[in-house]
């Protein structure tokens, strides 16, 4: 198994410091709900990849969004030049 | 020194009944987008004349929807006006509260009455004057003068300024209870009527337009970029709004003593909380169930003796489906038959403005033997299994109302009204 | 007992501490809890942080006002247990809710933008929220209300609390009042003077505060059933609003005093102790130390406050009084010696503000 990239570790780092845990803690197939992110969380989360990484998520998109690997897939999409 | 008291701790002395007094509505007032008086209100309810036009109040150009329910201009009497410490929020809550007392024919009887009581309800109370201040220097912190205006004019402000309009002094409560602040005004009034500690009250709700509410409804992804549908498949969501409802709530007694014209009766007022979500509701509408079944149970009326629910009906996706699912828990297989609507359709989301003007709503239902419709519907949504009354106004005899409304911080408010006799 | 309402628990959070007992000594000895250097001076809890009293997540990002209440709310918990939390409710008290808040939203909509602004922080925004967020944390649904009465908040919150019970919404209801140092009201007074509306306000030797207290409020028969221990006994309780800018203020207060005591069986007299909750500002002081010596006259009682020990803390000041009325029935007040070496049956609590708004209520110790 290849290590995480930079990208999945600085989600990660993201992720947990809202969840309010570790980011060991935060398993990279985890769902949103396992680490306790509710609705205003979620929202939070997108805010803050879209500041970081200078993305627009579209609206649609953000009910969709249940899992990391959604969360990671969303980044990959909207700036695939990030590693 | 004598011991505790034995025999039942009660609030103040009652004088006159032993029973509980009948808190019945003597007098309604009202400015709304879409009427500054009962009988337009009305018209504009049966009509489907909507209150939803573009933003006026500030300049939505940055913002992701530009569709709001502003209330027209209106005037308060000079006098009066200066008596108010001023703000859009209490010269609307003002405004309807004269009209409720001068419909009940006590403005003169009011004057310093030591048994009247003010109980308002507000979200947002008076934030006006601080966005506007804020608008002109957006840039930085706000000043000193910027916030002098949310200082001077804390929430209790428009129970004051109300208060002093009549001299009033005594029970003069504020309760904030976000989105369901209106019913509780009109729950909490009816309450200190019924025991005795008032005996007459004016309960109001208001809420004036937030460039703050605006914003905060758009960053959760709850508002509507044109129409309100509640109910309705595919609803966009809510449209903010403004407004403010006054009942005249009084001792039946007193009432029946001056011959007072008898509007209806605030039967129950119940409560319950959700205890699951800072602003969604939570799916199961538990707790939503809960509070109609608590207006019910101290109203004495059974769930197979309500004729029309007003509904809190906001027109999200999460408020309508919850709303359904507890009206068929409350109701079971009635739930697909009880009339049910919700005038936010036309009016938008009063926030503190819409329980009260929502209670004003059902008594007028009640006198005209009409239930309003759920305007703007387009199609069913299989999750919420009721009779809307889409699009066209219904005549019922109609005897016995539930008013539902929940609010942020999961507050579930319902007043179970009767129809004057 | 079995027919009176009763206190079987009280959470706070205050510049003192967050026991009754060493708050009730350091107002005994007269000791004020240490004032924030940078002006206008305020008497800020020291380090304070919730995640020592609620041991769950989702604090961080909450106001002031909510992670006080809930700080207060979190010491209740184990003591009511196992009570079914649908059967518990929630009455707040607060006299600035959520202006921090709503100047917070507003700087970030404008500066973040929008889209960017914490939507967490627009609830925040919403004066309810505070309780909203102590039913949810502890599951208490059977009832949550907020009120807002000025300083006379906490007091107001009760009293509304001794409503509910008496309707038989719940079978306990969790009442009391909240406030964070607010450095808006502060520099606005600094500046401007008191936030009052009588034209006699002066600023002097006023200093801010913040804190929080919540009781558990129980019949005594449900506190019997349930062998919880009984802190004092909620005689009755009363509030109301008079114009300070009328000619009849002081009045209604007088009436509602001796309304109080009348309904109690209570002489003026046979009160023991009065604890009010202002300090410093000699306006309302002045008005207070009237309507007491109308209703006492001739002897009122010795007064104590706790105004002096972590000044001003609006909303929670009047739940403040009734937990330090409760240790002096229990363990005696303070006398002239600064020892807690006086007798206290009968205490009075008063709760009152600048704008006009009055509380007041009689505590008793338990049999």
């Amino acid at each position: 198994m290849t290590s995480p990239d930079q990208l999945t570790r600085d989600v990660i780092a993201i992720v947990a410091g809202i969840a309010e845990v570790e980011p060991h803690e935060v398993a990279p197939d985890a769902t949103l709900e396992e680490l306790g992110i509710d609705s205003l969380d979620g929202l939070r989360i997108v805010a803050a990849v879209e500041k970081r990484y200078g993305i627009v998520v579209e609206e649609a998109e953000i009910s969709r969004i249940r899992t990391m690997p959604d969360v990671l897939a969303l980044v990959r999409r909207y700036a695939p030049e990030v590693r | 020194m004598s011991p505790p008291r034995v025999g039942g701790p009660e609030p103040e002395p009652r004088r006159g009944a032993a029973e509980p007094v009948r808190p019945v509505v003597t007098g309604v007032g009202l400015i709304t987008p879409i009427g500054a008086d009962p009988d337009s209100f009305w018209r504009a309810l049966v009509e489907g004349r909507s209150g939803a036009g573009p933003v006026r109040s500030f300049d939505t150009a940055e913002l992701p929807s530009h569709v709001g329910c502003e209330v027209d201009s209106f005037a308060l009497p000079a006098a009066v006006k200066a008596a108010l410490s001023g703000g859009r929020c209490t010269e609307l809550a003002a405004f309807a509260a004269l009209q409720a007392a001068s419909g009940a024919g006590i403005a003169s009887a009011l004057e310093g009455a030591a048994d009247a009581a003010v109980v308002v309800g507000t979200t947002m109370g008076e934030v006006t004057q601080f966005e506007r201040d804020r608008a002109e220097h957006p840039d930085g912190e706000a000043s000193v003068e910027d916030v002098r205006t949310l200082v001077e004019r804390p929430l209790d402000v428009m129970a004051r300024s109300i208060a002093r309009i009549w001299g009033l002094s005594g029970h003069v409560v504020t309760a904030p209870a976000a989105c369901a602040a209106g019913s509780y005004a009109v729950g909490l009034a009816a309450s200190l009527v019924r025991r005795g500690q008032a005996r007459i009250a004016i309960a109001v709700g208001c809420d004036a337009f937030s460039r703050l509410a605006f914003v905060g409804f758009s960053r959760m992804r709850a508002m509507s970029s044109d129409a309100c549908r509640p109910f309705s498949l595919g609803r966009p969501g809510l449209l903010l709004g403004e407004g403010a409802g006054a009942l005249v709530v009084e001792a039946e007694p007193s009432a029946r003593a001056r011959g007072a014209e008898i509007l209806g009766a605030v039967e129950g007022f119940g409560l319950s909380c959700d205890a699951h979500h800072v602003t969604g509701p939570d799916p199961a509408g538990a707790g939503a169930a809960r509070a109609m079944r608590d207006a019910m149970e101290r109203g004495g009326v059974g769930p197979d003796r309500i004729d029309y629910v007003n509904a809190h009906g906001t027109g999200t996706p999460l408020n309508d489906r919850m709303e359904s699912r507890a009206l068929r828990t409350v109701f079971g297989a009635r739930a697909a038959k009880i009339p049910v609507s919700s005038i936010k359709a036309l009016t938008g989301h009063m926030m503190g403005g819409a329980g009260a003007v929502e209670a004003i709503a059902s008594l007028l239902a009640m006198r005209h033997g009409v239930v309003p419709p759920t305007w703007n519907f387009v199609a069913p949504d299989p999750e919420c299994a009721i009779d809307c009354v889409p699009n066209e106004p219904r005549r019922s005899r109609l005897r016995h109302v539930l008013s539902n409304s929940y609010a942020f911080g999961g507050n579930d408010a319902s007043l179970l009204l009767g129809a004057a006799e | 007992m079995a027919d009176a309402w009763v206190v079987t628990g009280a959470g706070l959070v205050t510049a003192a501490g967050d026991d009754a007992g060493e708050l009730c000594g350091r107002v005994a000895g007269g000791e004020p809890a240490p004032a924030a250097a940078e002006p206008p001076p305020a008497r800020a809890i020291a380090a304070f942080d919730p995640a020592r009293y609620v041991r769950r997540k989702g604090l961080r990002h909450l106001s002031p006002t909510s992670q006080l209440a809930c700080s207060a709310a979190a010491q209740l918990e184990l003591g009511l247990h196992p009570i079914p939390p649908g059967e518990v409710g929630v009455v707040l008290g607060s006299a600035w809710a959520a202006l921090d808040s709503i100047v917070r939203f507003e700087r970030e909509a404008w500066t973040e933008g929008p889209r960017f602004v914490d939507p967490g922080l627009f609830a925040e925004t919403v004066a309810n929220v505070p309780a909203g967020h102590v039913s949810i944390f502890f599951g208490w649904s059977a009832l949550n209300a907020t009120v807002v009465a000025g300083g006379a908040s906490g007091l107001q919150a009760i009293v509304t609390a001794l409503d509910c019970l008496a309707e038989g919404r719940a079978a306990v209801v969790v009442a009391g009042g909240a406030d964070g140092v607010n450095q808006h009201v502060l520099r606005v007074r600094a500046t401007h003077g008191v936030a009052s509306e009588s034209p006699r306000a002066e600023r002097r030797d006023w200093v801010g505060g913040e804190g929080s207290c919540l009781l558990a409020i129980e019949s005594g028969e449900h506190a019997a059933r349930r062998g919880a221990r009984v802190l004092g006994v909620l005689r009755r309780g009363a509030t109301c609003w008079s114009d300070p800018r009328g000619v009849r203020t002081l009045e209604p207060r007088i009436h509602l005093l001796r309304r109080l005591l009348d309904g109690a069986g209570l002489r003026p007299s046979e009160i023991d102790l009065i604890v009010t909750a202002r300090g410093g500002s000699p306006e309302p002081d002045e008005a207070q130390e009237r309507v007491l010596r109308e209703t006492f006259s001739p002897e009122v009682p010795p007064r104590i406050s706790a105004g002096a020990v972590l000044g001003e803390t609006w909303g929670a000041a009047g739940a403040i009084g009734v937990a330090l009325a409760l240790e002096c029935v229990q363990r005696g007040a303070p006398s002239e010696r600064g020892e807690r070496d006086r007798p206290a049956r009968d205490v009075l609590v008063l709760d009152g503000c600048a704008s006009g708004h009055f509380g007041a209520l009689l505590v008793s110790a338990a049999d």
